[in-house]
């Protein structure tokens, strides 16, 4: 599929993804925020205008990333601009008077994502744990996050593991290793993240369920 | 690179996240940041607390150097040049820490061929360059004070040749930007065969005392931690409780610690598998009773027990797979109904169907309580 100008949206697209890295740091730095991965209105003017830069760079000019850095900031600089400049109080009754149509905001999917947070902690705290001691013991190798993962899961399938867990308010390790087939060491080793996955899989967290098993956003700068 | 993160928990200094796959970071805080907030986040957005002498494991180290040398260099290199520094730290206790007054932002030292070690201020500027094992004389390394370390990489060379270099590099206070001081050391060494570690203030300090560079201190940590861990893990607890009563600082260190908390727990384990045996749900198991006789009259009378069974037997569909497994299996039946009754026949189908017993749990269960 090629559009008018010759830049395939495949290649479009590529690009992109290669440059994501690239894009996030632009806004980001611009807006003082991170980017929102739900929907993010300067990241998809940053998107445009970096369609846009693809379109319009010259290689006899110089590098694209410069380039692009520049389209990219002066677009979102000027949005930012008027967005600031229209910054002002619309009542949602004046807008449907007008016959504007105004979609419920979507926060009962944040809502929920919140609550699922806040009862994890709650978990955690119940067993000793806080969103801290994961942050200093959650494995950094991803082969040993996988494993790790698997093994909270099948444990959190065995009734007699998560019997015994709750009840000792700690990870049974010898039952976990001999349950999957894995050295005590391994189980040591991410004892606490296997644990604290464990509990996402029990109660259970549908929405850190599917965040823990999801696919992971790779893009090389 | 970048990940994607739900926002868990917003701290003073930093953010807890959970990136996509399960990992827990610390990120810097940003404007209008929320719980529940799934946003981007870059290498550069991931926050570092102050006690961080193990920021760069080895996998990283090996990323930082790969990138700019041409072989693979491997933790033979860092244990040949950190060997003597790990025996030393070995033998001294980590937390004789001395207070020293430090004049310097940041400190960097290359052992290699030579050892040369710079201590700088914000701007990079070289205040004073010393070699720690006197491997160059002071008159030679004074052309280096004044200058910007990103100036001092020809004359720097001349004290090397091709073996590995190790660079450590520390700042005086927490919280300075790690990449920028990064960033001015990689052109040094470039093409050059380096393996990098990060360290604290407090190494600053320790190495300091103990004479060493602060990047043979660092390895020597990073060895003697993980040899303190392959040597814990063979000691019974016997032998662990010995160690601690000739010397109870023992105890502080937390690899120790660790060990003899899993040596304990491992003993609380056996114990309560021991107690499950004679008290499980009121129902005794067979490793105490190890009675001839109750097989025999089980299998005897395994049709009036099935007449008789308790009310939570667990419901199969008639004819299903699941219920032949059970209803072939006396002993099965006879002495860890409990467990049965737990297991949901969908989950014995699902785990029939990916190769893996959901019962050989309890059939090892049911093995051990024979015995």
């Amino acid at each position: 599929m090629v559009d008018g100008d010759g830049v395939s949206i495949e290649k479009l697209n590529d690009l992109v993804e290669q440059h994501m890295a690239f894009l996030i740091r632009t806004v980001s730095d611009l807006t003082g925020r991170y980017i929102s991965v739900e929907h993010d209105d300067e990241f998809s003017i940053a998107l445009s205008a970096f369609a846009e830069a693809v379109e319009r760079y010259q290689p006899e000019r110089g590098a694209f990333l410069p380039f692009a850095r520049l389209v990219v900031r002066s677009r979102v600089q000027t949005y930012l601009k008027q967005k600031n400049r229209h910054r002002e109080e619309i009542s949602l009754e004046a807008l449907e008077e007008a016959g504007e149509h105004i979609a419920a905001p979507e926060n009962e999917s944040h809502d929920d994502l919140q609550d699922e947070i806040h009862l994890f902690q709650q978990e955690l705290s119940a067993f000793g744990l806080s969103l801290d001691v994961l942050a200093d013991e959650s494995p950094r190798h991803q082969d040993t996050r996988t494993r790790a993962i698997e093994i909270a899961h099948r444990s959190s399938q065995e009734p007699q593991i998560v019997r015994k867990t709750y009840q000792k308010k700690k990870l049974p390790v010898r039952a976990v290793a001999k349950l999957c087939a894995v050295s005590e060491k391994i189980v040591k080793g991410s004892r606490h993240f296997i644990l604290a996955t464990m509990l996402v899989f029990v109660k259970p967290f549908p929405i850190l369920i599917r965040w823990i098993e999801g696919a992971r956003c790779i893009h090389v700068r | 690179m970048c990940d994607k993160a739900i926002v868990l928990e917003l701290k003073e200094a930093y953010a807890l996240a959970i990136k996509e796959g399960g990992e827990v970071v610390r990120i810097k805080r940003k404007n209008d940041l929320a719980v529940g907030d799934q946003i981007y986040i870059l290498e550069e957005d991931l926050y570092y607390k102050e006690k961080t002498n193990r920021v760069i494991s080895f996998p990283a180290a090996r990323k930082m150097r790969d990138s700019f040398t041409r072989h693979g260099s491997n933790q033979k290199t860092l244990s040949r040049i950190a060997g003597m520094a790990a025996m030393i730290v070995l033998c001294i206790s980590l937390f004789l820490l001395p207070q020293m007054t430090l004049t310097a932002y940041a400190q960097a030292s290359f052992d290699g061929d030579a050892c040369i070690q710079v201590e700088m201020d914000q701007n990079y500027r070289i205040i004073h360059a010393f070699s720690p094992d006197n491997s160059v004389s002071p008159e030679e390394l004074t052309g280096l004070e004044g200058k910007y370390i990103s100036e001092i990489r020809s004359e720097l060379l001349r004290f090397y040749g091709t073996e590995d270099i190790l660079i450590g590099y520390a700042f005086k206070s927490s919280n300075q930007d790690q990449g920028a001081l990064r960033q001015e050391l990689y052109g040094l060494f470039a093409g050059y065969n380096t393996i990098w570690l990060f360290g604290s203030t407090e190494d600053i300090q320790a190495s300091a005392e103990r004479n060493i560079s602060l990047g043979k201190y660092i390895a020597g940590k990073e060895l003697s931690n993980d040899a303190i861990d392959d040597v814990l893990e063979d000691l019974e607890l016997a032998e662990l409780l010995r160690i601690l009563q000739a010397d109870s600082k023992w105890l502080e260190i937390p690899e120790f610690k660790e060990a003899l908390e899993d040596r304990l727990e491992s003993i609380l384990e056996d114990k309560d598998d021991h107690e499950n045996d004679t008290d499980d749900d009121g129902i005794i198991g067979k490793s105490d009773t190890d009675n001839q006789e109750d097989d025999d009259y089980d299998d005897e009378h395994q049709d009036v027990r099935e007449s008789e069974m308790p009310q939570n037997q667990p419901e199969f569909e008639k004819g299903s797979e699941a219920e032949d497994d059970f209803d072939n299996n006396p002993d099965v039946q006879s002495n860890s109904d409990t467990i049965i009754v737990d297991t949901d026949a969908s989950e014995i189908a699902e785990s029939d169907q990916n190769g893996v017993s959901d019962g050989s749990f309890e059939e090892e269960y049911d093995a051990e309580t024979e015995d």
